[in-house]
Order: C-alpha cells, then sequence, then structure tokens
C-alpha cells in the first residue's frame, strides 16, 4: 500500500468513525425500534390465562435470537411459562430487571405487567402496552 | 265478483298512501354549530382526524383518513387542513379536509375529506401552516425534490386539480419559507438553503456552509429568515439589498453537538428554539439587538414546547407530565401546572409517523394532546389549572388551532 493510498484509507476511516458518532446524523434516520419490546406487548395485550401455541413460537423466536438481549430473554421465557400469572421463580428474575432498570423504561414497564399478571390484562396494563406498542 | 273487485280496491287504497307519502317532506334539521374554537387533533391509533369545538369540549366528529399522520396543517385561509402521512408507509398519500366553516354562516359545519392526493414523502408546513408560493398553498415532496403548488383557490369538486412544479436541487428533508420574490428552501442533509425565484423557478443561488441544517424561523420586522446549522445558525435576508445574502451567522452558546430544531416565537423579537430530542435546555435570542447571541435557559427534559399565540407564555412539557410556564421575553419561571401522568419509556419520534404530544393556545387557554393518556388537557393558563380533560381515546398528536374569531375576521 503506497502512502497516498494509505492517507485515503486512513482519512475515510477517520470521515466514518467521526460521522458515526454525529447523533444529528441519526435525527431523521428512520430509527429501528424496540421491535422484540414490541412483539410482547403485542401478545401480552390479548394474553388471557396462557399464551397459545402461536404466541409460543413467537415467544421462543425472541430466546432464540441473538439479537435479543438477557433481559429480552427473561421475559420472553416468563411470559411462555405463564399459566394464569407468572411463576415464583420467573417472577423473581423480573423483579431483578425492575429493580436495575429506570423505571420509567419500557423494558421495565413490560416486566412489571409480566410479573402482576392475574388471568387477564387490566384496563391500566393494556394502555401501557399499547402506548408500547404504538410509539417502540 | 263485484265485491272482490271493490275488496282489491280499498286494499289498494289503503296501501298505496303508505308509498305516495315515503318520500314525502321532512323537517330539515341544521347541522351549523356556534363553536369559539374548532381543534382539529391527529389520531395516530388509527390515522383519524379528531374534531373537537370548545367551548363544550365536544368530540363532534371523526374524519377517517391515511393511518400514520406526520403532519397537520392548515391552509392560507384555513379552509382546509392538509393531513401528510409519515414514512412508515409505501403510500404517501396528503388528505384534503374542509374545516367545515361556513363562512355566509359564520359558524362550523361537518368537516369532511375533500381530496386524497398522493405526494412522495409530503412535507412543507411550518407552525402548523401549510407552505405557500405566490399565496397558494404548496407541499414540498421530498422524495421528488419538488416543489407542488396548488393553483386552485377551491379544492373542492372533481375537477382537475391545477399545479405548478417547481424543481429543487435534490430530495432532502426541507424547511422551507417564502421571502418577497424568491423561494427559500434549507436542505438538511446537503447543507445548504437553495433560493429559487418565485416568477422563474430557476435557481439564484446556493447559500452553503449549513451542515445539518434543521428549522428555521423569521424575524417579519427586518424579512430575515434564520436557518440552524450543526453548530450555529445563518441569518439570511430577503429584503432590498439584503435579498438572499448571508446576513450573519449565530453560534450556539456552548458546543453541544445539537443545533436548534425548531423556534417558538415569544414576546417583542425575542425567538426561543429547542433542541432535538429530549435535552434541557433552550436557546434565546433576540432579534432586536444586534450583533445576534444566543442565551441558554435551563429547563426540565421536555417532550414538547410551544408559546403562546401573544408570545407572553413559553410552555414547556416536562417528561413528568409538568407543563412549565416561563415569560416569553426573559424565560423566568412563571408557574408550573401538572397535567398528567409520566411518559413512560422513550419518546423518540422519527418520520415515521407523528408520536409527541402537541400544544396549542389561543386568548390564555391552551390545549395539550396528552398522547400516553388518549385525551386533551384544556388548561387555563392564567388561573394556572386544568379545566377540564377531553378522552379521545387512541393517541392524539398534532393540534391545529381554529378560532372563530381569526376566520370570521380573515373573512371581512
Amino acid at each position: 500500500m503506497n502512502k497516498s493510498t494509505k492517507i485515503l484509507f486512513l482519512g475515510m476511516i477517520t470521515l466514518f468513525v467521526g460521522i458515526f458518532f454525529q447523533p444529528n446524523v441519526f435525527a431523521h434516520a428512520d430509527h429501528d425500534k424496540d421491535a422484540i419490546i414490541i412483539k410482547m406487548a403485542d401478545i401480552m395485550i390479548n394474553l388471557e390465562h396462557f399464551p397459545t401455541e402461536d404466541e409460543k413460537k413467537k415467544l421462543q423466536s425472541v430466546l432464540d435470537s441473538d439479537s435479543s438481549t438477557d433481559q429480552e430473554k427473561i421475559i420472553a421465557n416468563a411470559i411462555m411459562h405463564i399459566q394464569h400469572s407468572s411463576t415464583v421463580e420467573d417472577q423473581d428474575k423480573l423483579q431483578l430487571i425492575i429493580d436495575n432498570t429506570v423505571a420509567t423504561s419500557t423494558v421495565n414497564t413490560l416486566a412489571k405487567i409480566v410479573q402482576s399478571f392475574s388471568h387477564g390484562i387490566s384496563k391500566t396494563d393494556k394502555r401501557k402496552l399499547q402506548t408500547i406498542k404504538f410509539k417502540g | 265478483m263485484f265485491i272482490r273487485i271493490i275488496s282489491l280496491i280499498v286494499l289498494f287504497l289503503s296501501y298505496a298512501p303508505n308509498h305516495v307519502f315515503g318520500h314525502g317532506a321532512v323537517q330539515r334539521a341544521s347541522e351549523l354549530k356556534d363553536s369559539e374554537i374548532r381543534l382539529f387533533v391527529a389520531d395516530n391509533m388509527n390515522g383519524s382526524v379528531v374534531v373537537v369545538d370548545f367551548p363544550d369540549g365536544e368530540v363532534t366528529h371523526r374524519v377517517s383518513t391515511s393511518p400514520s399522520i406526520m403532519i397537520l396543517a392548515s391552509n392560507k385561509d384555513n379552509k382546509y387542513i392538509y393531513a401528510m402521512r409519515g414514512r412508515d408507509t409505501d403510500d404517501d398519500l396528503t388528505s384534503i379536509l374542509s374545516t367545515g366553516f361556513d363562512l355566509e354562516e359564520q359558524q362550523f359545519r361537518k368537516p369532511h375529506v375533500i381530496r386524497t392526493i398522493k405526494t412522495d414523502t409530503p412535507g412543507g408546513p411550518r407552525d402548523s401552516k401549510m407552505a405557500t408560493v405566490g399565496g397558494y398553498d404548496a407541499i414540498l415532496t421530498e422524495g421528488e425534490a419538488e416543489v407542488v403548488v396548488i393553483m386552485s383557490d377551491d379544492i373542492d369538486g372533481y375537477g382537475e386539480l391545477k399545479t405548478k412544479r417547481y424543481k429543487i436541487a435534490a430530495p432532502d428533508h426541507y424547511h422551507y419559507l417564502e421571502g418577497e420574490t424568491y423561494l427559500y428552501i434549507g436542505h438538511l442533509f446537503n447543507g445548504f438553503v437553495q433560493v429559487l425565484d418565485r416568477s422563474t423557478g430557476k435557481e439564484v443561488k446556493r447559500i452553503n456552509g449549513c451542515p445539518m441544517l434543521h428549522g428555521m424561523t423569521e424575524d417579519k420586522e427586518s424579512g430575515r429568515l434564520i436557518f440552524s446549522c450543526a453548530r450555529d445558525v445563518i441569518v439570511v435576508g430577503t429584503l432590498g439589498e439584503e435579498k438572499a445574502e448571508l446576513i450573519s451567522r449565530i453560534p450556539y452558546p456552548e458546543n453541544t453537538g445539537r443545533g436548534c430544531a425548531a423556534f417558538l416565537k415569544g414576546e417583542g423579537r425575542v425567538q426561543w428554539c429547542y433542541t432535538e430530542g429530549i435535552i434541557p435546555r433552550l436557546y434565546r435570542v433576540d432579534l432586536s439587538q444586534e450583533p445576534y447571541q444566543f442565551t441558554t435557559l435551563s429547563v426540565e427534559s421536555s417532550i414538547q414546547q410551544n408559546s403562546t399565540d401573544d408570545g407572553k407564555y413559553l410552555m414547556v412539557l416536562s417528561k413528568q407530565g409538568v407543563l412549565y410556564l416561563y415569560h416569553g421575553r426573559d424565560g423566568n419561571l412563571i408557574k408550573q401546572i401538572k397535567v398528567s401522568e409520566p411518559f413512560l419509556g422513550d419518546w423518540f419520534e422519527d418520520v415515521g409517523k407523528a408520536i409527541l404530544p402537541d400544544i396549542e393556545s389561543h386568548k390564555g387557554i391552551a390545549y395539550i394532546t396528552l398522547t400516553h393518556e388518549g385525551r386533551i388537557a384544556e388548561i387555563d393558563l392564567e388561573q394556572g389549572k386544568v379545566k377540564r380533560y377531553i378522552d379521545i381515546g387512541g393517541f392524539p398528536t398534532r393540534i391545529v388551532l381554529l378560532a372563530k374569531e381569526t376566520l370570521v375576521q380573515a373573512s371581512n
């Protein structure tokens, strides 16, 4: 690699890194909303007593996905095991998420709703889930 | 036989009147409504425009439009409302609604969709008002890079919609204002202001050096336009010798990497600008004092801001659901009003559809869409309290406010 090619290469890398870290570059990008959280919120909105086979498949895809975070996997697992309410073991794991995330975050909200699920979704929780789905 | 014939005649006579009078005259019922304020609210749960009339606070109509409304704006004479779709679709449409205001009766009727037109990534409105070219409504299509001017005064009816098109430099996200004889089109990603001659459509010049151009305003007194760039704002003249000239640059008070996203008109010639995203800071500039310079106002992390129609108050809605009222000239905190529960989670609005709450006001009364609660808060700013809530359902976002007195004044 000759000197001018090296300079060009380094210049390109610097430009790319510089642009990447400019917050304004993303200001009008089509942001990828939190698709996994939305998917789980969508399942919870209509959940009655326990998830259907189709819903379990969707939850399994969250568990199998490399792009799912550990917290999202814990929530997916907890929804999968719901039988009228979440299991005591899952409730403990969800509590850890609740304790370690910002109270106003969508992960925290979803964890709280799954943890307190009892046979169906309350009107208040349904609105919260619809809002997550609406805004991402 | 005779008895049978008579029976048939009697039967016929007793049956016939029902049909004869079936389409007779009925009492005509007036649909006129004598409202002081009419709010048009974009409900992005299903893409409808909800109409709320005041002082009743009654949801009077729901007009179905295309889903994912991004922009809601009234035209120059408030005859029409434009509902433009966001980009979470492959079918870019703009619905044009009648406002329902009956000029003759000076009261409101039922609004309805007049036309739905195809527009490639529509934009152009500012402060909920449509862009104009020579007094006609205009849509800036960000995909096709055109200014589409609707040359018909009356959009109602089945006739062809006459348009005139101006070619813009490049597809981009635009910030547009019309000057005395030129059109000024700020390009976000290309970072320049293109100046077009309104009469010929030809490019006059480009004012370069405004990377990430986002947000603009005008100072009516001087006719100058202000475009915000990544590290400063540029001031461009529109009148006399200043026309299409770069007058000055105003650096932001601190290099935050965030510029002004939009401007709010305060009292006098004070302008406030807020940065994109939920940032606890507003910038202030007084355009009556040269050299221009920004100062900073620290505010709670806010989700929406606006100023009152008279510029007296600067209204800042926090993520915690508190409306902070600041003085529109100096930015002193006057009062705070709890209006809703907190807005939980991230509220980042991209170009897919509108999701943020909106604030509009008229004569000391503010109206705020509480998107997360599916309702509107009506607030008495002087008394500092919520007068009432109006349930809309869905996810109310953008507001266009029409005041009857303004419509009446404009018609006289």
